[in-house]
């Protein structure tokens, strides 16, 4: 079953004949549990793309879909709700709120909808991270690696239908590059978690289960990982 | 793309001005013009905080401006007002004397004889004939404005008369030069003259001249017996201190044989001359006052430039990342604060000119502006420097690696997380299995808690100075509301009522032997009292007695009024602060008197002291003749003490009831009678009173009402100014309040993208931000309440021992409500739309924004 359903995504910017075609007829669709990467050069549309899926940009044309929603019809409201219900963000800077603790990241998320987090499973993500320790951290006094990790933690804290990774590891060096990735599959596989995740590194790539590349804002290739 | 466009430009323009940086070649470090084009491109780039700051150096420059042009401007009116003013009056002169102060002498300038005749009171205005000399008997070029004709030329002939148009209008004449005119003299006389000019006077004052030619003042009925009074300017008074003034008149005045209770200073002048200690408490107030202005601008431009570092902290790390030093770094923010401030400063100063000169234009001089803009600019030029150091350092401080982790929260809470942190292991999972109790309530308001306590300096900061101009408006309201008007025009006999029996002052004025004839004749005794008890809504009365006597001492001579001293009032008298013995027994059977003295009121108007020991002769009418007996002083009670304790300023002499009451062979003495009424029926009791008095022609009849509509009148002046001061204060309290929230709110863009990418509503970031806004805003409250109120309270205690009676600490609940109520909604209204001002943007550019 699919659960993201991209259909026809343009997104122009400014006016012929100085247009930008930052994506260019884009169709995509990602099944439930699948770890898909996204590669493509600096400006090929790739970041653009994300942020259509995740309901952070409006296309100017085309449909998303994600566990059967379609995000056009969703007003501002809306849409951040779904956002923080159904979609989980890994941003390359981490993007951790300054002033709460890590844990208090963590289930931000859960927290800002008025909910109890579930503590047997943010117990289980946390375990999974290594973040035990770190809990009762602030941001600012974890490496780069640790901040990745516990925005990570907080983008599976609401049971999102789909986990949506920008340059994970653009700001990681290559050990921990590694680590952060190998994470991010385990929560897949263990958690069957949908993943898309972009990334320029084709070895970064190649750790996903399928890879989609994208030249121009255009779809070039398609294709599972071996 | 116009955004990136223009920074093309902008910094193809710096990598320009670094090409003529680098031609310099003074290597030496000519990077002065380098600097400063970061400075100007940092200016132009943050137009908000501009604002702010330019607002707020044009406030505290027009205010200081406004101040000292105002208090400037009020002296040189005054020194105008009293260039053309005599310096002295010597009364009592005979036509020798006068001509003998206009000889050959160099101590005067200026010499004119005029007389004043004895007023007469209509419908409650005090009419008085009044003559001026032809022209001075001696003018060294000086011109004193005696009456400034708006019509008409001055009287010649003893018919002519000179008029002020208001009393035209009061005595139903048309002010014309060619009318004619009648005046009924106190004694008897009916005169009609012929305006021949008319002067201006604003209406309802209490006395108005009739001025008559120096023929009348020879020849007509009302002024030809009156002694002259010279009206004299001494050579250099200007130059003189105020004692030295007041030596020199009266030296003047002995020369010439003229007693010193014959010379009246003109107190105008004399208080513009140095010396004063008015005088310097007035510079201290005005000093006090600026110093308090430009501490709250000092507190508002630091903390526009601290969130203005704070917010750059990246930009800063970049510049110290490519080599600036912090040397320059500091300069750079320093050369930012100046040249917002040569924005701010003239602005400031042509407000503050502009709005001086509209409330005093007759003190208008350009030197005093050219001085005062000096101060001003001088003083807020220090202001921006002193408020900018602290945060110029804080952005030289910042180190590249730093810059890049800066958050702009405060470490505090980190440190107590890194000791949490470091007991590893078993200690860690304690803390780990503990966590779930130290979670804070992650809500929009529990965020916005966290936000303040985690930049406690910040919040601080912002909420000291917001408070400060709480607290100063507080003290303005205070003032207004514990002014109890009733209360200052209760001060004197009507602490004991609303309405006041006397004798008429005409009738007294009248009468062969004055009050005592009329105390003798008609008596204010139980027929009046019982008449007055009668009307209906009479609570009390009281009434106060009074002897008219002359007095001769020290060779000096005046009139007084001697009060019976009662045997129980003893004690009372005792307590007050007193020289001598004060004993019934002692004064009765001793022939004793006690005096008062307030302030060495004798030595200022005779130039002695009454001393216990001096000998008093009195002279008073019993009812059949005039009698004389000598006293001696036994007491001197402190004045001040004696009309603050018994609401009495007219006594000078007290006697035991029983000696008075001997001296005038049993005669009601009563003089005062004082009514206190049902306010409810206040108005039908001076209807009623007012129809009484037509059958007692020789009483009039005082009101309190009356009384209060002059001290409404006073007091509205004052209060006009404080509120002109608050509107000043609150504007500081307004600049900073919304330049924290913009700012604050400005610089958390990205923080506030990584909320709502995480799925915060716009609802709930709305919510958060207000709360923030709130905190800061019950913050200022609550330091305004409680600060507010003490300073208030104090501020009432000190103006009380100081002598303001009438203040009573009052609350001032509205004043305090309408502060709470603009407090509150202007941070409401300023989130709302910032928090618009966001959904222009997208989410992702907002994220990508850093």
């Amino acid at each position: 079953m699919s659960i993201l359903i991209a259909e026809n995504l343009r997104k122009y910017y400014g006016k012929e004949p100085n247009i930008v075609r930052a994506l260019d007829g884009v169709s995509l669709s990602v099944e439930e549990g699948e770890f898909v990467a996204i590669v493509g050069t600096s400006g090929s549309g790739k970041s653009t793309l994300l942020n259509m899926l995740g309901g952070l940009d409006v296309p100017t044309e085309g449909e998303v879909i994600i566990a059967g929603r379609k995000l056009s019809g969703m007003d501002d409201e809306r849409l951040t709700v779904f956002r923080r219900r159904r979609i989980g963000f890994v941003f390359q800077n981490y993007n951790l709120v300054p002033i709460l603790s890590v844990y208090e990241n963590i289930i931000l998320p859960v927290s800002l909808d008025g909910e109890k987090p579930d503590e047997y499973y943010i117990r289980k993500v946390i375990r999974l991270l290594g973040l035990e320790d770190k809990l009762d951290e602030m941001p600012n006094n974890l490496s780069g690696g640790q901040q990745q990790r516990a925005a990570i933690a907080r983008a599976l804290a609401a049971k999102p239908a789909i986990l949506l990774c920008d340059e994970p590891t653009g700001n990681l060096d290559s050990k921990t590059s590694q680590d952060v990735l190998g994470l991010i599959k385990a929560t897949s596989r263990q958690f069957n978690q949908t993943v898309v995740m972009i990334t320029h590194n084709e070895e970064i790539a190649q750790m996903a289960d399928r890879t989609v590349r994208i030249e121009d804002g255009r779809i070039i290739e398609s294709g599972w990982n071996v | 793309m116009t955004r990136g466009k223009k920074e093309h430009t902008e910094s193809r323009k710096y990598v320009e001005s670094r090409k003529h940086a680098g031609s310099g070649r003074s290597a030496a470090n000519n990077n002065g013009r380098c600097i400063r084009e970061l400075a100007v491109r940092s200016v132009k780039s943050s137009r908000m905080r501009n604002v702010f700051i330019v607002l707020t150096i044009v406030l505290s420059v027009s205010l200081l401006m406004v101040m000292a042009l105002f208090y400037a401007g009020m002296h040189t009116a005054t020194k105008r007002q009293v260039e053309g003013m005599q310096h002295v009056i010597y009364n009592g002169l005979s036509e020798e004397q006068l001509t003998a102060m206009a000889g050959a002498d160099t101590d005067s300038t200026y010499v004119l004889g005029i007389k004043q005749g004895q007023g007469v009171e209509i419908d409650g205005t005090m009419v008085s004939p009044v003559a001026y000399e032809d022209a001075p008997l001696k003018d060294e070029d000086v011109h004193l404005k005696t009456v400034e004709l708006t019509e008409g030329e001055m009287p010649e002939s003893a018919d002519e008369a000179v008029l002020a148009d208001a009393y035209c209008r009061l005595a139903g004449v048309e002010a014309k030069p060619g009318e004619q005119v009648s005046v009924a003299w106190l004694d008897g006389t009916t005169e009609t003259y012929t305006i021949s000019g008319i002067y201006h006077a604003e209406e309802h004052q209490p006395y108005y001249n009739v001025i008559l030619s120096e023929t009348y003042a020879r020849e007509g009925s009302q002024l030809k017996d009156i002694p002259w009074q010279a009206v004299v300017c001494l050579a250099d008074a200007e130059k003189m201190t105020q004692d030295e003034f007041e030596n020199v008149a009266d030296t003047f005045g002995e020369k010439f044989g003229v007693a010193r209770r014959n010379v009246n200073l003109n107190g105008t002048f004399q208080r513009s001359l140095p010396g004063g200690e008015q005088q310097m408490q007035e510079m201290l107030t005005i000093a006090g006052v600026g110093i308090g202005i430009l501490l709250v601008s000092v507190l508002v431009i630091y903390s526009v430039f601290y969130l203005s570092v704070v917010g750059r902290i990246r930009q800063f790390g970049q510049l110290r990342t490519i080599g600036m030093t912090r040397k320059q770094i500091r300069k750079m923010v320093r050369t930012e604060g100046m040249l917002l401030s040569v924005r701010g400063i003239p602005i400031g100063l042509v407000i503050g000119g502009a709005v001086s000169y509209f409330i005093r234009p007759d003190g208008w001089s350009w030197i005093n502006v050219l001085a005062i803009s000096a101060v001003v600019t001088a003083a807020d030029l220090v202001t921006v420097l002193l408020s900018i150091r602290r945060p110029a350092k804080i952005a030289a401080s910042i180190s590249p690696v730093e810059a890049v982790k800066y958050t702009g929260y405060e470490p505090g809470g980190l440190k107590k997380n890194k000791a949490g942190s470091r007991g590893e292991g078993a200690k860690g999972r304690r803390n780990a299995q503990s966590r779930r109790k130290k979670v804070r309530r992650i809500t929009p308001s529990g965020l916005a808690f966290m936000s303040t306590s985690r930049n406690k300096k910040k919040t601080a900061l912002t909420m000291a100075s917001l408070g400060i101009g709480g607290v100063l408006y507080m003290l303005a309201a205070f003032w207004v509301s514990s002014t109890d008007q009733e209360s200052y025009a209760r001060t004197g006999e009507y602490s004991y009522g609303e309405f006041l029996i006397t004798y008429s002052y005409n009738v007294v004025q009248t009468t062969e032997h004055g009050q005592t004839q009329l105390q003798a004749e008609h008596p204010m005794d139980e027929n009046l009292i019982g008449a007055v008890r009668e009307i209906d809504g009479v609570e009390q009365i009281s009434t106060a007695e009074t002897l008219s006597a002359a007095w001769e001492s020290n060779g000096d001579n005046g009139t007084v009024s001697v009060r019976p001293f009662f045997r129980e009032r003893e004690e009372s008298l005792r307590e007050m602060n007193h020289e001598g013995e004060i004993s019934y027994e002692d004064l009765e059977q001793n022939g004793g008197i006690i005096c008062t003295d307030g302030d060495g009121v004798w030595r200022d108007v005779y130039g002695w002291d009454i001393q216990v020991g001096d000998v008093v002769t009195l002279t008073w009418y019993d009812g059949y003749e005039m009698q004389e007996r000598t006293f001696e002083v036994k007491g001197v009670i402190d004045g001040h003490d004696y009309t603050g304790k018994l609401r009495d300023n007219s006594t000078s002499f007290i006697l035991p009831d029983t000696v008075i009451s001997d001296m005038v062979g049993g005669i009601d003495l009563t003089n005062t009678v004082v009514i206190k009424v049902d306010r409810e029926k206040e108005r039908q009791v001076e209807n009623e009173l007012n129809l009484m008095m037509e059958d007692y022609p020789y009483l009039s009849l005082g009101t309190l009402r009356e009384e209060m509509l002059q001290v409404e009148s006073m007091f509205n002046l004052l209060f006009s100014v404080l509120v002109g001061l608050s509107v000043f204060i609150i504007g500081f309290a307004l600049i900073n309040l919304i330049n924290t929230l913009i700012t604050n709110i400005l610089t958390r863009d990205h923080e506030f993208a990584m909320l709502q990418s995480v799925g915060m509503t716009r609802k709930q970031l709305s919510g958060m931000l207000r709360m923030e806004a709130l905190i800061l805003a019950g913050g200022n409250l609550l330091i305004t309440l409680v600060i507010g109120t003490s300073a208030g309270y104090v501020m009432i205690k000190i103006l009380r021992y100081f002598g303001a009676a009438y203040m009573h600490f009052v609350f001032p609940g509205w004043f305090f409500a309408g502060y709470a109520v603009f407090i509150v909604l202007v941070p409401v209204l300023i989130t709302e739309y910032m928090v618009r001002r966001f959904s222009r943007q997208t989410l992702v550019e907002r994220l990508r924004g850093e």
